[in-house]
């Protein structure tokens, strides 16, 4: 990539770094969670930095770049997911985000109320390690993944999460709300074959 | 049908504290930040933080880490040989590090990897919401931010912790521009505390005693 010297490439050059260039470890990070392959992960998280340095002029002063840099972030995942022959696993978010979250049908065929309400908030604070949080990230639909890293792993408010993903902000509340059912779904399958090949050494 | 998402139940509510706890997960930025820079102009201006440093070192490498000291009951603290020990583990490598050339990149990396925890340790001028406490609750460990210096090949670990958080030096105290600095040689490490409101700062290293004292007088937080 060729770096002139003028004036106005050195003030977007000191912009981005500014700007953009603190808030790369949200990106690779975010990145990670997103991709289940770390070199994926890495590539992902370098095109969208490199990206926001490219269009750093249409960065408006005085919004978040973080909510910006997570629209680039968006867009390239998007755009890599279509070049690599795939869509972004939207199936059945339309009826995730109808049907109330106490009896929808969960991932796993089961419904929420099966495994999900075995689960005490303790049990979910306490018991699980990071590594099973990011599995049941990335055992969920892109689309409602992205909305709970948006909402509740980076805590940025619904509207600036409907901004990013393009859809109302009724939606990405919905989105968030069953993806926390389907994430507490995962947890308790988990803890359930925990236990059992617990139960299992125990016995054998 | 109209559905509540504001009112979640305690589980919902758990899901979402754990949930963002993965936000303070440390990432290494070392190799990702080598492979992004081959492809980007160098930052042409620099603020730098350390500026009345530069007549000690020509360059100064900053490095955040965080440190992590398990502390047995609510009013343990982190005491000299567990700093000890954290320096020692930065200088083999088993600390996560994300090399930052400025204080201001340093605090946007401590904001953005530390954010939505209750105050414990940062410079004073970081909002307290971007600030945190207690990562991993099961174990009760406390976190300490730590900064490390590089001067002249020699790593300094500085650490950063409300007063009540770090336990006192024991050795010998110098009093300098009408701040009191307690100094202590462990092995042959030197360390050197001092409070900055209701900070507490501690620099480790080997380097001698007096360079260690300036150092820590020209830090301000």
């Amino acid at each position: 990539m060729p770096h002139p010297h003028t004036p106005a490439a050195e003030q977007a050059t000191e912009r981005f770094y500014r700007v953009a260039w603190p808030l790369r470890a949200v990106v690779l990070r975010t990145a990670r969670f997103l991709t289940r392959d770390i070199h994926e992960a890495e590539d992902l998280a370098q095109e969208t930095m490199l990206k926001a340095f490219r269009f750093i002029d249409r960065f408006t002063e005085g919004t978040e770049p973080q909510a910006w840099l997570m629209t680039i972030l968006r867009n390239t995942r998007i755009d890599r997911l279509r070049a690599a022959g795939r869509q972004p696993t939207v199936a059945s978010l339309d009826a995730l985000e109808t049907d109330p979250p106490a009896t929808a049908t969960t991932a796993s065929g089961g419904t929420d109320s099966d495994h999900a309400a075995a689960l005490t908030a303790d049990e979910i604070l306490n018991d699980f390690a990071d590594q099973d949080l990011i599995d049941g990230l990335q055992s969920l639909p892109d689309e409602i993944r992205f909305t709970l890293l948006l909402v509740n792993v980076q805590e940025l408010d619904h509207t600036q999460a409907a901004a990013i993903m393009g859809i109302p902000a009724g939606t990405v509340k919905s989105r968030a709300s069953r993806g926390r059912a389907m994430l507490r779904e995962f947890l308790a399958a988990r803890s359930q074959t925990a236990r059992k090949a617990s139960t299992k050494g125990v016995l054998s | 049908m109209t559905q509540n998402f504001d009112d979640p139940t305690p589980a919902d509510s758990a899901v979402k504290q754990r949930l963002h706890r993965l936000d303070s997960l440390p990432v290494d930025l070392s190799a990702f930040d080598r492979q992004l820079k081959q492809q980007l102009p160098p930052q042409t201006r620099r603020r730098h933080w350390l500026a009345p440093l530069s007549a000690l070192a020509a360059s100064i490498l900053i490095v955040l880490s965080v440190a992590l000291f398990a502390l047995n009951g609510s009013t343990a603290r982190a005491e000299p040989n567990q700093m000890i020990q954290f320096h020692e583990n930065v200088l083999a490598g088993r600390v996560p590090e994300a090399h930052t050339i400025s204080i201001e990149e340093a605090r946007a990396i401590i904001s953005a990897q530390l954010s939505g925890r209750p105050l414990a340790t940062a410079p004073n001028n970081l909002p307290p919401e971007h600030l945190m406490a207690c990562c991993m609750t099961p174990l009760k460990n406390k976190n300490v931010t730590c900064v490390m210096l590089e001067q002249e090949g020699i790593k300094i670990t500085l650490s950063l912790a409300q007063i009540g958080h770090m336990a006192p030096l024991a050795g010998s105290t110098v009093p300098k521009d009408g701040r009191d600095y307690h100094l202590q040689q462990v092995r042959d490490f030197t360390m050197v505390m001092v409070d900055q409101g209701s900070l507490r700062l501690c620099l480790v290293g080997r380097l001698p005693s007096e360079q260690l004292l300036k150092l820590a007088s020209e830090l301000k937080f």
